[in-house]
């Protein structure tokens, strides 16, 4: 007998803490109360969850969890509406639901052997915190070339899993470059650094910046810095996670650096309520967010219509 | 009726053609019998589209918030407006939806819409296939029969109410002489239900919108409905609950609906007309048209330099009203 | 169907009650009923008889699988102490009695969606599983049908458990599936006479219906519209209210909302409509379906291009309650027209 899709899975809230400086982001890991659901619920990186409070409603969060790091699921989330205050305001201990794992996954199988570019911004990096994490797994890691990693938030205090970015700048297996937005003046971004130990790129033409060897620390739009690292397209996946200005703008750069469509992986975010493709709510075409995505590649959402 | 018809056309067709109007809303021939519905004109040329008939009957003011950023740019609007619709569109301008000179409010004297409900009733378990309105009467056919009855057995209850058949505030009068339909007196029908206990008028109101289904269509072809936000949407914080199980939140729908519509509604019985499930709403409304009169001496949408009741306060404004006990 | 493999079976018309009494120890008999001027499917009590001439009823029966407000999950207790409480899942047989084809269409295409490899829908299909379907052939098509458009007819058999005819003094009554037959075992067979004169019904009925909307090239003509004039066009006049996709038989879109009542609390599955403008609307504010053309063409895009894309049939039966009851006359059978031509 399969589970009943819409009923949560009991978990407990066991870890909470702030992400980021404005407090608006917390990171919950949760802990099934049943071990046999623990080992039910088989998840890759990318998938989501519906979070239940039971009395408030239910959010869907991807899981920024790692498979390869058992015991534990975890979530971080905006404090936004309903669900998500409800959750900010919980301590740990608390009881809860979740329902999933949902959704597709990136295309780990399809990558293996590829170099692998990550792009993200702000605090949509959860479910690429959980691809990096898989694939720096000792496990796994042979299974990948090269991985580049790319994110960007507007200000240090804004960037997520910090110390988690401390120790990936160390590692040798993989380069992580960083950002933060410019310094405005009255009339726009200032050619400098934003905050001392971040350096400035070129402002007008990126490309032409000459990254130092050792730098990883820019003042720089997320599009800017990707155009600067410029990333190889052979052999190579790009996975892009963001807010939509900053997918909008960093396309074009994948494009012109030579990723084929095929190869530019976005993850989506409509909104959702069912999350198993019953509820009419999140199509984009004949497609369900929830179930035939959340992850698309940009070749597959060419042939979808604009409505997202 | 023709002869009204061609002058809504000649007024229409004038106002494109000297682009003194960029849209004109009025009615069309529908796919349905006893239908007439709302139409869009922006070429002279499709003047002729528009019909004049007695299934004219949504009120047409229900559109102007839509083309709200069309009239922020300046553009006007027409509307073949009825008594109703006129005094919705007065509401509108009083509410700077509109400006009074963006909307050229073509008049057209009214006799009442016919209720395609009782017709239906007539014929049931037949069906109407065709209905030709004549004079003052109206041939009904089925696939199996026809008959012929005077207009007025069909008469919408909201129409036989109506206190303002003739626009009151307008720019083009299409000149016609209607004939004055049986008017009731909105006290009169009231009185007859206010003569009931209050349990039984409870039962009653309770019965009818226990049917609700929260389609909203009741709200959606009410002109005064436009707010950005309905009340039954709001999320935070959350008034009213989501479900059609709970009998609690069906009446409360209905009666913040109402009250939200105090002194602003024209009974034009739009609501009532559009819900599937035959809800008498219009009772509810008439109610509160009937209490703004008698204690306010208010009617909606018929000075354009007024405001809506509630939004003015004078010192010799009744102390009775919504709140005394009836 | 083969013919041996069924049971038929006439009743007078006086002996309705008696029938459904009878049918009543064994089920809950849902059947049409006369509420105020109009037909609705209600659960019949004891001593009650259906109503049997009416045209179609005004919302269909798909409340009795997928309900407009349904709990699918009971807790109570502190907010954050709360887990699901286990349900019972018993439930008493039912049988809809009465039903039209166009409605019994209607469900084998909700069927595809709410029972699917991918997930199922326990409360849809634990609904569906306890209810036998006595379908009630039309002699009166309406001319707002277009049922004929979608390889169906007025006497369409496929997903009933039996079949109602009405023959003027009594009802000729047939049962295929094996739970039917046995329902209705206790009737005196039909002659041989009522049974040819289902036929000349059906015949007589089916030539009624055959105006229909051509359907054919629609799925794949819709492929390439998507941007296109039409849907501003179409929509101009629509009000954006829940009639059209409520009184559908196949619209099956849903919100799921918690409610507490005092301690106790309840998630629900709530019926909920393209058409209205919060159904799309992110927490930031981000809109995908902005407009009310967006919502009309995501309306008629998901019956007739998407549905069939993912399930292989269209999602619409041509019941015509759209037709009748939205309150500004937008007629499907006029908007697949002029997809048809553009
Ligand atoms: C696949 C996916 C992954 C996501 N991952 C994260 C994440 O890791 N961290 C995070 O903070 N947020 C994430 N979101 C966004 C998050 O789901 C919304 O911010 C959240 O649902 C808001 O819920 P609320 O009840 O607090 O807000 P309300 O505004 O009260 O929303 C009410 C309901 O509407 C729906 N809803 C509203 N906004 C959205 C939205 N943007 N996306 C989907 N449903 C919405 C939800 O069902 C929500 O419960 C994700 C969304 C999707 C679709
Ligand atoms: S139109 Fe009727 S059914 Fe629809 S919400 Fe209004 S009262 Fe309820
Ligand atoms: S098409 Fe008609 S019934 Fe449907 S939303 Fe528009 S106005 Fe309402
Ligand atoms: S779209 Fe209209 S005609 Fe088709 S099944 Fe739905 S209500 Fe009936
Ligand atoms: S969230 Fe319900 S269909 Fe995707």
């Amino acid at each position: 007998m399969k589970r009943n899709p819409y009923i949560p899975i009991d978990v407990k809230v066991d870890k909470i803490r702030f992400e980021t400086d404005d407090k608006l982001i917390k990171t919950f890991d949760l802990v099934f109360l049943d071990k046999k659901d623990e080992e039910e619920f088989m998840y890759f990186p990318g998938q989501f969850a519906e979070l239940s409070i039971l009395g408030k409603g239910e959010s869907p969060i991807g899981i920024a969890s790692s498979p390869t790091e058992p015991g534990f699921l975890r979530f971080t989330v905006m404090k936004v509406g309903v669900v998500t205050t409800a959750l900010h305001n919980f301590d740990e201990g608390a009881i809860m639901g979740v329902r999933g794992p949902l959704g597709n996954w990136y295309p780990i199988e399809e990558m293996k052997g590829k170099n692998i570019v990550i792009v993200g911004g702000g605090f949509a990096f959860t479910t690429l915190r959980s691809l990096l994490i898989y694939m720096l797994d000792k496990k796994n890691r042979k299974d990948y070339g090269d991985i580049t990693c790319i994110y960007g938030a507007r200000s240090p205090g804004l960037l997520c899993y910090r110390d988690e970015l401390a120790e990936w700048e160390k590692r040798k297996d993989m380069s992580l470059y960083q950002c933060i937005d410019w310094k405005f003046g009255p009339k726009g971004p200032l050619e400098e650094a934003a905050v001392e130990g971040w350096e400035p790129i070129n402002l007008k033409e990126p490309v032409k910046t000459k990254l130092k060897p050792g730098s990883k620390k820019f003042t720089a739009f997320v599009p800017q810095l990707v155009s600067a690292v410029k990333p190889g397209a052979k052999d190579s996946y790009a996975i892009v996670c963001g807010p939509p200005i900053m997918i909008k703008f960093t396309i074009p750069v994948l494009t012109e650096l030579g990723f084929p469509p095929e190869r530019i992986i976005n993850s989506l975010e409509n909104r959702m309520k069912c999350g198993i493709g019953k509820c009419g709510r999140c199509n984009i075409g004949p497609k369900y967010v929830c179930k035939d995505g959340p992850v698309f590649s940009l070749k597959e959402l060419e042939k979808l219509p604009k409505e997202y | 009726m023709e002869n009204t018809e061609k002058k809504i056309r000649e007024v229409a067709q004038k106002l494109l053609k000297d682009k003194k109007v960029n849209l004109v809303i009025g009615f069309e021939k529908g796919t349905l019998p006893w239908k007439s519905r709302p139409v869009f004109i922006r070429k002279h040329e499709d003047a002729d589209k528009l019909v004049w008939n007695q299934f004219c009957e949504n009120n047409l003011a229900v559109y102007i918030p839509f083309y709200k950023k069309m009239l922020d740019k300046g553009n006007t609007i027409a509307v073949i407006a009825k008594g109703c619709d006129a005094r919705s569109l007065i509401l509108h301008v009083q509410e700077n939806v509109a400006k009074r000179e963006q909307l050229i409010i073509i008049g057209v004297p009214c006799e009442g819409m016919l209720d395609r409900r009782k017709i239906e009733k007539e014929v049931a378990p037949g069906e109407i296939t065709k209905i030709i309105l004549k004079d003052d009467s109206v041939t009904i056919k089925t696939e199996k029969e026809e008959t012929e009855q005077k207009q007025s057995n069909f008469l919408s209850d909201d129409c036989i109410m109506c206190t303002h058949r003739k626009p009151v505030v307008y720019d083009e009068l299409i000149v016609v002489n209607i004939k004055e339909p049986p008017g009731v007196k909105r006290e009169t029908i009231l009185n007859e239900f206010e003569k009931k206990d209050p349990q039984d008028r409870w039962k009653y109101f309770s019965e009818e919108v226990s049917r609700c289904i929260r389609c909203y269509a009741c709200r959606n072809a009410c002109p005064g409905c436009y707010c950005n936000e309905c009340f039954v949407d709001c999320s935070q914080p959350q008034w009213i609950g989501t479900t059609v199980d709970s009998e609690t939140d069906l009446q409360l729908f209905q009666i913040i609906r109402t009250f939200h519509l105090a002194g602003r509604c024209v009974n034009c019985g739009s609501c009532s007309r559009a819900c599937p499930m035959d809800i008498d709403i219009s009772l509810l409304v008439s109610k509160l048209s009937q209490d703004s009169k008698q204690f306010f001496n208010y009617e909606t949408g018929l000075e354009i330099d007024d405001m809506p009741m509630l939004n003015k306060y004078s010192e010799d404004d009744s102390n009775e009203g919504f709140f005394e006990e009836h | 169907m083969k013919d041996s493999s069924k049971s038929i079976k006439y009743i007078e018309k006086e002996k309705l009650g008696a029938f459904i009494a009878e049918l009543q120890k064994e089920y809950v008999v849902i059947a049409p009923k006369k509420v105020k001027e109009f037909v609705l499917f209600e659960i019949i009590r004891e001593n009650e008889k259906p109503v049997l001439d009416f045209r179609n009823s005004r919302q269909s029966p798909k409340e009795f699988f997928f309900p407009q407000t349904e709990n699918i999950v009971e807790y109570e207790g502190i907010i954050d102490k709360r887990v699901p409480l286990t349900r019972d899942t018993e439930m008493q047989k039912r049988i809809i009695f009465g039903i039209r084809p166009c409605d019994i269409r209607s469900i084998l295409i909700l069927d595809k969606l709410f029972i699917n490899e991918d997930y199922v829908d326990s409360y849809y299909k634990r609904l569906r599983d306890n209810t036998l379907l006595f379908a009630y052939g039309c002699n009166e098509p309406r001319t707002t049908c277009f049922c004929s458009s979608f390889g169906i007819g007025p006497f369409e058999e496929k997903g009933t458990d039996g079949f109602l005819t009405d023959l003027g003094d009594g009802y000729l009554v047939e049962g295929f599936s094996e739970e039917a037959k046995k329902a209705i075992a206790n009737l005196p067979d039909a002659a041989k006479e009522t049974i040819e004169k289902k036929e000349k019904c059906k015949k007589l009925s089916n030539e009624r219906a055959a105006s229909s909307v051509p359907i054919d090239t629609i799925p794949e003509k819709l492929r390439t519209m998507f941007e296109h004039p039409l849907w501003e066009d179409i929509t101009e006049r629509c009000l954006g209210c829940g009639v059209c996709t409520y009184l559908c038989p196949t619209c099956h879109c849903f919100d799921i909302q918690d409610e507490m009542i005092d301690e106790k609390g309840r998630r629900v599955k709530n019926w909920d409509s393209c058409m209205f403008p919060i159904f799309t609307l992110h927490g930031s504010g981000h809109q995908p379906r902005e407009l009310r053309y967006q919502r009309m063409r995501q309306r008629i895009m998901h019956k007739f291009n998407y549905y069939d894309d993912n399930f292989g049939i269209i999602a619409c039966s041509g019941c015509g309650r759209c037709v009748t009851e939205c309150p500004v006359n937008i007629d499907v059978r006029e908007i697949l027209n002029k997809i048809k031509k553009s």
